[in-house]
């Protein structure tokens, strides 16, 4: 990266001059260190290929059924190592203890769970697994701990009793979701919970990438509408009868309770609404009404809001509050392709890989993007929507 | 060799991987890539320059014990499974029972050098215990998310699919983080006026 493009500090804003610093405060490995590791990783990797290792390293290893593999690096490193992977083994942070007699060891031999007071093996799982996953013998290790490390173990918060036998686990389903190196306890194993499963549960049929919100029902607002309909959401705002939301999916319809589904987006705007009070009607959505995607690349040019460095590279945040989200009712193409978060009743639309073809004097900057995309910033930085300018490390980076 | 981290396109980043299995020199272009940023988030992580240094190395022995079994499946997935291991590998670290806390200012990592004078390198140090006390007041989360995306330089896809979670969960996380780190650095700032 060419040094004399750097902006000076002094001309940036407030909120640049952090950014900045965060930016180019990076610290950098001694020069000596990163040759070392690097011959000393070389090393390693000519003589794994030569030897021709019958057995392929993987991710997922078994403490119990490998081998270690000891490498000649300098002793510190090497303590650190060995002290990352015993310490990291004492972990507490996500288990919990029961007391004795507790329902939720009723359903294990007591010969599973039983620590000695002289220290234990206890089972561990070597990577990350997912809850609804059958566990193999790959995915788990047997470790041995002292009982001043048990102890310890115990000591932080309140955990279950360890499983011993690493065939107890085998072939058990992960009820919930299992952090590598994490021990594993009788009340982890078994299927999912799932809500929907059970008796008198209504769970309507959302789709995917939706969210669903109840509403209570007002009286007349759903007046001819099922079930499975796509809807629009009126209420008032400002004194006016405004459409709040569009083209939202009416899931399920009760006596005291509507459910509605939608893309995140608009699932923060009835949020909001369900907040504010509101009363709302609902009607059908007409299909005439949706605008068409067009993302043909386009140069669009705008003027930023304060200095920016000739060279940079940033992703686009517009931020509008909830509670004018139906001022995106009249977008001029749809948005839902966007990432989207809605932190605290704002709506936070996350414009990336915007390729940036110019920065003149700092703050009349021209980028390419889709003509959808472009045409929904203008009409966003029309709203005197928030505008942050998040910089793209990895390509900033670039020399 | 210096300390200026070499650059690799998706495609060149793409052949080194795929050469890996026959040519073990390949890797070599890919470790002078990564490991700055490697160690640039780990030492914001952990603070120390020797811890720093300790874990870096760890990491690096874990990928090259686990390359066999990468599967290459697109751009940034050799980023993503590298900084998975990178996250691991200090989430053990944090599990630790022998954390300090205040490290003092010549444990720090020297910091990239850019355009300052050198006899700025005690300030620079200060400055990246500032920015570092500050990241450190904020959830354990959003320090880990901030640090991947500044420090790592990570897209919010590849961070999501290192930390197992929802990329608009990330992009949440990372907006309101900035947020607070900001007014907590601007908070500092005036302070020390």
């Amino acid at each position: 990266m060419n040094e004399n493009q750097r902006p000076d500090e002094s001309t940036l804003g407030p909120d640049d001059a952090f950014v900045y610093q965060l930016e180019h405060t990076r610290p950098k490995a001694d020069r000596k260190f990163q040759q070392d590791l690097e011959h000393q990783l070389m090393a390693q990797l000519h003589t794994l290929s030569t030897h021709k290792r019958k057995e392929k390293p993987s991710m997922q290893y078994s403490i119990t059924s490998r081998r270690t593999r000891f490498v000649r690096i300098a002793p510190v490193t090497w303590a650190a190592t060995l002290t990352a992977l015993m310490v990291g083994i004492i972990s507490v942070a996500l288990v919990l203890f029961r007391p004795e007699g507790s329902a939720f060891l009723s359903n294990v031999p007591p010969m599973a769970v039983q620590v000695e007071n002289e220290g234990a093996s206890i089972v561990i799982a070597t990577q990350n697994i997912p809850a609804g996953t059958v566990i193999t013998e790959a995915m788990i290790g047997v470790i041995s701990l002292s009982s001043a490390d048990l102890d310890e173990l115990r000591s932080v918060e309140t955990p279950p009793e360890f499983i011993t036998d690493a065939s107890l686990v085998i072939g058990e389903t992960a009820a919930f979701n299992i952090e590598w190196f994490q021990p594993i306890a009788a009340d982890q194993l078994g299927e999912p919970f799932d809500p929907c499963a059970q008796e008198g549960a209504a769970c309507p049929e959302i789709p995917e990438d939706y969210f669903a919100i109840n509403l209570p029902v007002a009286l007349g607002a759903i007046e001819g509408l099922n079930a499975t309909d796509r809807v629009d959401v009126l209420a008032a705002v400002d004194g006016q009868i405004r459409v709040v939301v569009e083209d939202v999916l009416l899931a399920d319809v009760s006596a005291e309770r509507i459910t509605l589904a939608a893309p995140s987006w608009k699932h923060s705007i009835l949020i909001w609404l369900y907040q504010s009070g509101e009363s709302y009607a609902l009607r059908l959505h007409t299909p005439e009404s949706e605008a068409e995607v067009d993302l043909s690349p386009v140069e669009f040019t705008f003027t930023a809001p304060q200095e920016l460095p000739e060279d940079y590279q940033f992703d686009l945040v517009i931020g509008v509050p909830a509670s004018l989200g139906y001022t995106l009712t009249n977008l001029p193409a749809s948005i839902d392709h966007i990432d989207f978060t809605g932190p605290e009743g704002m709506l936070n639309f996350w414009f990336e890989d915007i390729e940036v073809v110019s920065i003149v004097d700092g703050v009349n900057v021209t980028v390419r993007m889709p003509r959808a995309d472009a045409e929904n910033l203008e009409y966003l930085f029309n709203l005197e929507a928030q505008i942050q300018f998040i910089p793209d490390q990895a390509l900033n980076s670039q020399p | 060799m210096n300390n200026v981290p070499q650059y690799l396109s998706p495609d060149e980043e793409r052949a080194l991987i795929l050469q890996m299995p026959e040519n073990p020199e390949a890797f070599r272009p890919l470790y002078q890539h990564y490991f700055p940023r490697v160690f640039a988030y780990t030492a914001y992580r952990v603070g120390s320059r020797q811890e720093a240094e300790d874990l870096t190395a760890t990491i690096f022995m874990k990928v090259i014990q686990s390359i066999g079994g990468f599967e290459y499946r697109g751009d940034g997935a050799f980023a993503t499974w590298l900084f998975r291991i990178t996250h691991n590998v200090i989430q053990q670290h944090y599990r630790s029972l022998y954390r300090r806390e205040v490290i003092p200012l010549d444990e720090l990592p020297e910091i990239e050098s850019g355009d300052f004078l050198p006899d700025e390198a005690f300030a620079r140090k200060e400055r990246f215990a500032q920015l570092r006390q500050a990241l450190m007041a904020l959830s354990p989360r959003r320090q880990e998310i901030i640090s991947l995306r500044f420090f790592a330089g990570l897209r919010n896809q590849e961070i999501a699919a290192v930390l197992a979670l929802d990329e608009r969960t990330v992009a949440s996380h990372l907006s309101r983080g900035l947020e607070d780190l900001k007014q907590h650095y601007q908070r500092e700032e005036t302070a020390h006026e």
